[in-house]
C-alpha cells in the first residue's frame, strides 16, 4: 500500500471499528493463541495491501469479511500443507487434550465453547457461511463475500446449521 | 437456542486482545510490506541465481574450447540454463496471487492454478530442468579431447544417476504435497460452485494435520539441530577435496615437472632455394589451407622448385598423414625466432601435439622451404617424476589456495548449520520432525531400530503400519540434553530408549 497519512489513519480507523470481528474470524480458524495472533497479522496485512481498492465505503463490511475469510482459509491450507507427514490417525486421547485445552483456556461460558467446538468440525467453506451468518449477514451479503452464488449459499448454510446444531447436541453436557 | 440467542452469543463472547496493539499496528505493517518484497526479490534471485552461473561459465568455455563439440555442449547448457530460468520465471508470472480482497472462490481458483502449475513443473521436470543441462553437459565432456574414456563414462554414470535422484525427489514432493493439496481444493472449489457438500474422505484428512499443528504448539518440545562438527566432517573434506582434484588437474597438465625426451618422429619436408620475409602472412595461410582440408592450396603457395619437389599428391599425402596423427591446428604463434637452417619458425599447437614449422620464402612470397619438427613429447613418468610431481602438487601457492578451501568449508558448514531448522524436537507428545510439522506420537512408534552410515547412527522409527521415518541420532547436537529430554518425556519401556547409549553423554565419557 502507498503509506500515506490518509491511508494509515482509514486502516487504523478500520481496524479500531471491526477488531472484534476480524478476531472471531481468527478463533475460528486458528484454534491457539500462537495461530490466532498470527492469523490476525496476516489478516491486518492483507487488508493493509488491499485498502487502495476499497473505494466505496458502505461496503466496507463486506469488503472487510471477504479479506479476512479469504486469508484465513489459506492460512490454515498453507499450514496444513506444509506438513509432509503428519499423524496418521485419530488419535482420541490426544484430540480430547487439545479440545478440551482450548476450550477450558479461553471461554468460561460453556455455551460459546460448545460452539467453537463444533465449528471447529466444519468445513472450511461451512465455517465462512456459519460465521457470516452468526454476523448477521444476509444471502447476497454471504455470496458477495465468497463468491458463492446466492442459491448456493442458501443450501449450503442450511445443511452447514444442521450439521452444527448436530455437533452442538453431541457437545453439550450431558 | 434459536438463532438470535445464537447471533447474540456470537457477538458479545469476551476476546482477548490481540498482538500487536493498535499504537504499533502502521510500523508492523510497513514492516511486512517490506519484508515480503525483500522475501520475493531474495527467492527470484535464489532461483535464477544458479542459472547465471551455469551459463556464465559455460558461456567462458563456449569461447574459449578449441574443440567444436566441446563448444557445441557449452552452448547447449548455456541455452538449457537460460530455458531453465525462462520456465521458472514464466510460471511465477503465469500464477499470481489472487488480491486481497477476492472472494473465497476467486482465491481458490488462483490458489488451485498456481498448485497444479507447480505441480505440472515437478512432474515435467526431467525434460525442463534435467534433460537439457545433462545433454549439454554431456556433450562439453565427451567433446573435450583432452578427456580419458574412464572419465567420461564415470562422469556420464554420475550425472545420470544424480539426475535420477533429483527426479524422484520432485516425483516424491509432487505426491506427498502438490497432489493432496490440489484434491483439496479442487474439493472447495467444486463444492463452492455446485453447492454440495465437501467431500469427507479430504475433510477427514484435514482435521489429523490440523491436530498434530495445534499439539505441536500445545507442548513446546526441547528443540535439537544437527551438531556443526558433524556437518563439518563431510562439508570440509568435500571443499577440500575440490580443491585437491582441481590442483591435481593443474598438476597433471602442466608440463614444468615432466621430463623432455627426444621427439618420436621427425616429419620434414624441405627444400632449401632461398629466403625472404612476409613470413607470418604466408604461414597463416598455410594454417588456415590446412585446418580446411585443402592441401592443394597448400601445395599452390610452394615456389617450382618445391612444386616439383613436392607435387601435389605428395603434398596431399604428406599434410593428411600430419593431419590424421595430430588433428587440425589450434593455436598458431610466432614467428618464435629461427628454426631449421635459421629459417623462421612458428609454433603450432595441434589437438594432439606440437610441431615448430620453420618456413623460408623467395623473392615472390612463395614457399621455398617448410620444415615441421615435433615439439619434444613429455609425458608423466609417475616412478620416476614423483618428487616433483609432489612438489608441483603441495607447492606453497597450491597449499595456500588449500587453507583457503579448508577455511571455505567451515564457513559452508557455518552457514549450512545456522540455516538449517531444527532436525529433531522431543515433547511430552512424541518425537516432532520436520520443524515441527511432523508429530509421531510415543505410543505410536512401535519399534526402533538403528541404521548406520560410516560413523553416523541414526534410528527407524516404526509405526505399527509398518511405515518407517527416518531420525537423526548421533549427528544430533547436545546428546547430554538430548538424553536428557528422552528420559523425561519417553514412555518407560518406550524402545527408543535402549539407544541412548548410542549417545556420547558426559557420563559415558567418564567411563574407561
Amino acid at each position: 500500500m502507498n503509506s500515506t497519512p490518509a491511508n494509515e489513519h482509514k486502516f487504523l480507523e478500520l481496524v479500531k471499528e471491526n477488531r472484534n470481528k476480524i478476531l472471531r474470524v481468527c478463533r475460528v480458524y486458528a484454534w491457539n493463541s500462537a495461530d490466532q495472533d498470527d492469523l490476525y497479522q496476516e489478516i491486518l496485512f492483507q487488508i493493509w495491501r488491499g485498502l487502495p481498492a476499497l473505494k466505496e465505503q458502505q461496503f466496507a463490511n463486506t469488503w472487510l469479511y471477504r479479506v479476512a475469510i479469504n486469508t484465513a482459509i489459506s492460512f490454515v491450507r498453507k499450514r496444513a500443507s506444509r506438513s509432509d507427514r503428519v499423524v496418521h490417525f485419530e488419535h482420541a486421547d490426544l484430540t480430547r487434550t487439545i479440545e478440551s485445552r482450548q476450550t477450558a483456556e479461553e471461554n468460561t461460558d460453556d455455551r460459546i465453547a460448545n460452539l467453537y467446538t463444533a465449528i471447529y468440525k466444519l468445513d472450511p467453506l461451512e465455517k465462512a457461511l456459519v460465521t457470516l451468518f452468526l454476523e448477521d449477514f444476509t444471502y447476497e451479503q454471504m455470496a458477495e463475500a465468497t463468491g458463492i452464488s446466492a442459491n448456493n449459499v442458501g443450501v449450503m448454510l442450511h445443511r452447514a446449521r444442521k450439521k452444527l446444531s448436530g455437533l452442538m447436541m453431541e457437545e453439550a453436557p450431558k | 437456542m434459536n438463532d438470535d440467542e445464537l447471533k447474540k452469543l456470537w457477538q458479545q463472547q469476551p476476546l482477548r486482545d490481540p498482538a500487536p496493539p493498535p499504537a504499533q499496528l502502521v510500523s508492523a505493517m510497513k514492516g511486512k510490506t517490506t519484508q515480503l518484497r525483500r522475501t520475493l526479490l531474495a527467492r527470484d534471485v535464489r532461483e535464477l541465481l544458479a542459472c547465471v552461473v551455469v551459463g556464465v561459465i559455460f558461456g567462458i568455455y563456449f569461447f574459449t574450447e578449441p574443440a567444436p563439440v566441446a563448444r557445441l555442449g557449452a552452448l547447449i547448457t548455456v541455452a538449457g540454463s537460460m530455458f531453465i530460468a525462462g520456465r521458472i520465471l514464466h510460471a511465477r508470472r503465469a500464477t499470481p496471487a489472487a488480491k486481497p480482497d477476492a472472494t473465497v472462490v476467486e482465491s481458490l481458483r488462483a490458489e488451485l492454478h498456481s498448485v497444479r502449475t507447480q505441480s505440472q513443473l515437478l512432474r515435467s521436470v526431467w525434460w525442463w530442468y534435467l534433460l537439457p543441462l545433462a545433454v549439454g553437459v554431456l556433450v562439453f565432456v565427451w567433446g573435450t579431447p583432452g578427456n580419458h574414456l574412464g572419465f567420461k563414462i564415470g562422469f556420464t554414470v554420475v550425472t545420470l544417476a544424480l539426475d535420477v535422484s533429483i527426479y524422484r525427489l520432485n516425483q516424491r514432493a509432487r505426491s506427498k504435497q502438490l497432489l493432496p493439496v490440489e484434491t483439496q481444493l479442487e474439493s472447495l472449489l467444486r463444492s463452492a460452485e455446485t453447492g454440495e457438500p465437501l467431500d469427507e474422505t479430504h475433510v477427514a484428512n484435514l482435521r489429523p494435520i490440523i491436530l498434530s499443528m495445534a499439539a505441536a504448539d500445545q507442548v513446546k518440545p526441547v528443540e535439537f539441530k544437527v551438531a556443526f562438527w558433524q556437518l563439518a566432517i563431510y562439508g570440509v573434506p568435500g571443499i577440500v577435496g575440490i580443491w585437491f582434484f582441481l590442483m591435481l588437474d593443474l598438476t597433471m597438465t602442466n608440463k614444468d615437472w615432466k621430463t623432455n625426451e627426444q621427439p618420436v618422429a621427425t616429419v620434414v619436408q624441405a627444400v632449401y632455394t632461398g629466403e625472404t620475409n612476409r613470413y607470418s602472412v604466408v604461414a597463416r595461410k598455410v594454417v588456415d589451407f590446412f585446418n580446411a582440408g585443402d592441401y592443394a592450396a597448400v601445395q599452390r603457395l610452394y615456389n617450382p622448385d618445391m612444386s616439383k619437389f613436392s607435387p601435389p599428391k605428395e603434398t596431399a599425402d604428406f599434410y593428411t598423414g600430419i593431419a590424421g596423427r595430430y588433428g587440425r591446428i589450434e593455436k598458431f604463434h610466432g614467428p618464435t625466432g629461427n628454426g631449421y637452417r635459421g629459417w623462421t619458425a612458428f609454433g603450432l599447437d595441434y589437438q594432439h601435439g606440437e610441431m615448430t614449422m620453420s618456413l623460408a620464402l623467395d623473392a615472390d612470397d612463395r614457399i621455398s622451404g617448410i620444415y615441421f619438427q615435433p615439439e619434444p613429447i613429455r609425458h608423466a613418468n609417475m616412478k620416476d617424476n614423483l618428487k616433483p610431481f609432489l612438489l608441483h602438487l603441495f607447492s606453497w601457492r597450491h597449499l595456500l589456495w588449500g587453507g583457503v578451501s579448508f577455511l571455505g568449508g567451515l564457513l559452508y558448514t557455518w552457514l549450512i548449520q545456522k540455516t538449517t531448522r531444527r532436525a529433531v524436537g522431543i515433547s511430552a507428545l512424541g518425537i516432532h520432525l520436520q520443524n515441527g510439522n511432523s508429530l509421531l506420537l510415543w505410543d505410536e512408534i512401535k519399534e526402533v531400530r538403528p541404521f548406520r552410515f560410516l560413523n553416523i547412527r541414526n534410528l527407524w522409527l516404526i509405526a505399527e503400519s509398518g511405515e518407517e521415518t527416518r531420525m537423526h541420532w548421533t549427528p544430533l547436537e547436545r546428546h547430554s540434553d538430548v538424553q536428557a529430554a528422552v528420559e523425561k518425556f519417553a514412555p518407560a519401556n518406550h524402545p527408543i530408549r535402549q539407544y541412548l547409549s548410542l549417545l556420547r553423554t558426559k557420563s559415558s565419557r567418564k567411563k574407561p
